[in-house]
């Protein structure tokens, strides 16, 4: 069976299907239905989501230990012994984070032929979406299916405003996936961060542009549930809202700097958080003990450093949570 | 450099790889069938040997058929130099950066059947809403003279209708268009509510009557009074032409039924379900009304009643095209470019002939020969009385003998 004919038996012609029946079941809506869809993928997917959040969750909490590996061991080689080792203590994958982005490319393509199909981009398309429809009365019964959605016309190619929305999504997304506190030691590091943080979005913006809007809102949605998703698992790392304002646009309008909090900060907030999930509410006293102790544990610099960044991240407090300023307060 | 940052650079590079991967797939699977619109404009005589067909996407040519097949070519329009592309059909990238196109009329082509009046006329309309006036007044071996051209700004499919002087075109978007045929001025534009109109327009009694395709509404313009006076609701878009004698119309609908309207009243007199949507015109023969389905059934129907007399299923077929009546014998193209010849009364098969190539275009009876336009702007004629079929005309062969 060519390559060809597996594709359109085994996904594109199943998903026509789908995406006729989801716009019959969400009234003769195609938007509705594309959003439908676009949950139940992730919901399906959220398994693997989970497992890929909890990978970066855990790559943010050893931070720390990563660097105290870094400082500790000169020689490459044991150094990466010791990187290995402590991903296996903590369990993490560093390849776990790309199983549902590979998933969904394949959904994505797919959908590209389906949104052409069954919304019949030409009239000959329409006619022949019939040789798609499998031999239910209600599937055939519900075509045509209506283009519009809010302001969109799902069909057609280059709304400028939705490739905006993907592009602010997908921008997002990516920034608080990577922790710039982190690579900001590595130069190499930090301009591939820079790189994939604006190539990612620009060429997901192009498809966009270039491809029906049904596309682009399956893939708008898409993004905004991954962000949410990350942001309850994992939260927004070093991203803060006032990192959007630019510096100089804050100092004409009467705000303070903004300073990115560091990887350290990041880091203890972390483990801070995890003790208080940990730890019950009625047991705060010894709660700080033992963070005393981890706190003993580090070297004095880190205490002096920790001790300046809270004094640093001063402007991006307010988008902490209250009970970790009061911890701070205590301490 | 650290581990930690080994991993990550290995990361970016695999995202990077998998977004280069992601691109080529796209474009491998989605390559072939990109679709551009095609057209399926019907040919239609001009004279005894002369047709009006596309035999080359987005222009119309004269065509001489009683010629050998070098010299069939009388003239084309719009008169354009031909760009040669190697382009086989697209792919994503192609489509991305607009490649895949003969001329510049290609991406325009006609789905409107070409109105003929009288001799000279012919008012064309591409799927882009450009609608022409060309005159015959030198002969139809002669390339026609541009009278008028006016832009609609909308896409149309349906076939437009001359009356009192004016000239109507429903178009994709759900407007009805009222044009002056000697200026081509722009009178008036009605908005239905709806939008797509695919069937041709048909006047009953000083009323416009139109079927959608959204809606699954019938909706009855007053000429007069310049409104829409009335809306039935067929329970099923209407994606074909329908087909109007006296006070009746007959439409199949995307609902999968056949259904007789009543045009005075208006009302439906009945419905008969089918096993398809019902995108081609039924034609009628005495008291039976004949229909194809887009999931290969035929359909002969008593025309008062609506009670089936025969069906038969040829299960790989998709009919779009408009069966024709042959004699005792009913003919059928379906959108592979098979045809079939079935018994009227019983609907027994007479034969059967595999064109080899596809078509949506309605076909035309001239003599015993059905002519067939393929969906690569091929003629064809097919003997109604044995099958036997040969290429008629080929705009590629016309350029390769010249």
């Amino acid at each position: 069976m060519p390559i060809g004919a597996i594709w359109r038996t085994f996904l594109e012609t199943p998903l026509v299907n789908v995406m006729v029946g989801l716009t019959d079941i969400a009234f003769g809506d195609y938007g509705l239905a594309l959003l439908l869809f676009t949950f139940l993928t992730r919901a399906l997917l959220f398994p693997l989501t989970v497992r890929m959040l909890n990978s970066m969750k855990k790559l943010q909490e050893i931070q720390p230990r990563m660097q105290e590996i870094q400082k500790k061991y000169s020689d490459p080689k044991r150094r990466q012994e010791e990187t290995m080792k402590l991903y296996r203590e903590a369990g993490v994958n560093p390849l776990g984070c790309l199983g549902p982005q590979l998933i969904q490319f394949p959904i994505f393509i797919a959908l590209y032929q389906v949104i052409r199909i069954t919304l019949g981009s030409t009239p000959e398309s329409v006619v022949a979406l019939s040789d798609r429809l499998y031999d239910v009365t209600w599937l055939q019964n519900s075509i045509p299916l209506s283009r519009d959605f809010l302001w969109l016309d799902l069909g057609e190619n280059g709304d400028f405003a939705l490739a905006v929305i993907v592009f602010c999504a997908m921008w997002l997304q990516q920034r608080i996936s990577s922790n710039r506190s982190l690579a900001n030691r590595s130069e190499n590091q930090q301009q591939m961060n820079t790189m994939m943080q604006w190539m990612f979005p620009l060429m997901f913006t192009w498809f966009v542009l270039a491809t029906p809007a049904g596309l682009g809102l399956y893939w708008g949605s898409s993004t905004l549930i991954g962000i949410v998703l990350q942001w309850i698992f994992v939260g927004p790392g070093d991203f803060r809202w006032g990192s959007l304002i630019p510096n100089l646009i804050r100092r004409q309008i009467g705000m303070n700097d903004f300073v990115p909090p560091s990887a350290e900060s990041i880091g203890k907030e972390k483990v801070v958080s995890q003790d208080n999930d940990e730890a019950s509410s009625e047991k705060e006293s010894s709660s700080d003990e033992s963070e005393g102790s981890r706190q003993t544990a580090g070297d004095g610099k880190r205490k002096k450093r920790r001790g300046s960044d809270r004094a640093r991240s001063d402007g991006s407090r307010d988008q902490s949570g209250s009970g970790r300023r009061r911890r701070r307060k205590r301490r | 450099m650290s581990k930690m940052f080994h991993v990550k650079q290995s990361l970016s590079a695999l995202s990077a790889a998998i977004g280069l991967v992601f691109i080529v797939i796209l474009n491998s699977a989605c390559g072939a069938q990109l679709a551009n619109p095609e057209g399926w404009s019907p040919p239609v005589e001009l004279t005894d040997s002369t047709i009006l067909a596309q035999v080359d996407r987005g222009r119309v040519s004269g065509v001489d058929i009683s010629e050998s097949s070098n010299q069939m070519l009388l003239w084309t329009f719009p008169e354009v130099e031909v760009e040669e592309s190697s382009d086989g059909g697209g792919g994503f990238l192609s489509g991305l950066f607009g490649g895949g196109s003969d001329s510049k009329f290609s991406d325009d082509p006609f789905y409107a059947k070409p109105l003929i009046i009288g001799r000279d006329d012919i008012y064309l309309v591409s799927n882009s809403g450009i609608v022409r006036k060309l005159s015959l007044s030198n002969g139809v071996t002669e390339i026609p003279a541009e009278i008028w051209v006016t832009e609609l700004e909308e896409k149309v499919i349906s076939s437009p209708v001359l009356v009192g002087g004016d000239l109507y075109i429903a178009t994709d978007q759900g407007s009805i268009f009222k044009i002056a045929a000697n200026s081509g001025e722009i009178l008036q534009r009605w908005p239905t509510g709806t939008d797509r109109i695919w069937s041709s327009l048909h006047v009953y009694e000083n009323r416009l009557v139109l079927a959608d395709i959204s809606k699954g509404q019938m909706f009855f313009l007053d000429l007069v009074a310049g409104e829409i006076v009335f809306e039935l609701d067929l329970g099923g878009g209407v994606p074909g032409d329908g087909l109007f004698v006296n006070q009746s119309g007959y439409v199949g609908t995307f609902g999968s039924e056949l259904l007789r309207i009543d045009l005075r009243e208006p009302k439906v007199d009945w419905r008969t379900p089918t096993d398809g949507w019902i995108v081609g015109q039924p034609v009628i023969d005495a008291s039976s009304l004949y229909a194809a389905t887009s999931r290969g059934s035929i359909y002969a129907v008593d025309v008062n009643s609506g009670q089936v007399i025969w069906s038969r299923s040829y299960f790989e077929s998709n009919f779009r095209a408009r069966p024709v009546i042959y004699r005792d014998s009913l003919l059928l193209v379906d959108r592979e470019g098979l045809v079939f010849a079935l018994e009227l009364d019983t609907g027994n098969k007479l034969w059967e002939s595999a064109t080899g190539r596809k078509t949506d275009a309605n076909p035309i009876l001239i003599g015993d020969m059905l002519v067939l336009l393929t969906k690569d702007n091929q003629l064809l004629e097919v003997d109604a009385r044995s099958g036997s079929s040969r290429l008629l005309f080929s705009k590629r062969l016309d350029r390769t003998d010249d």
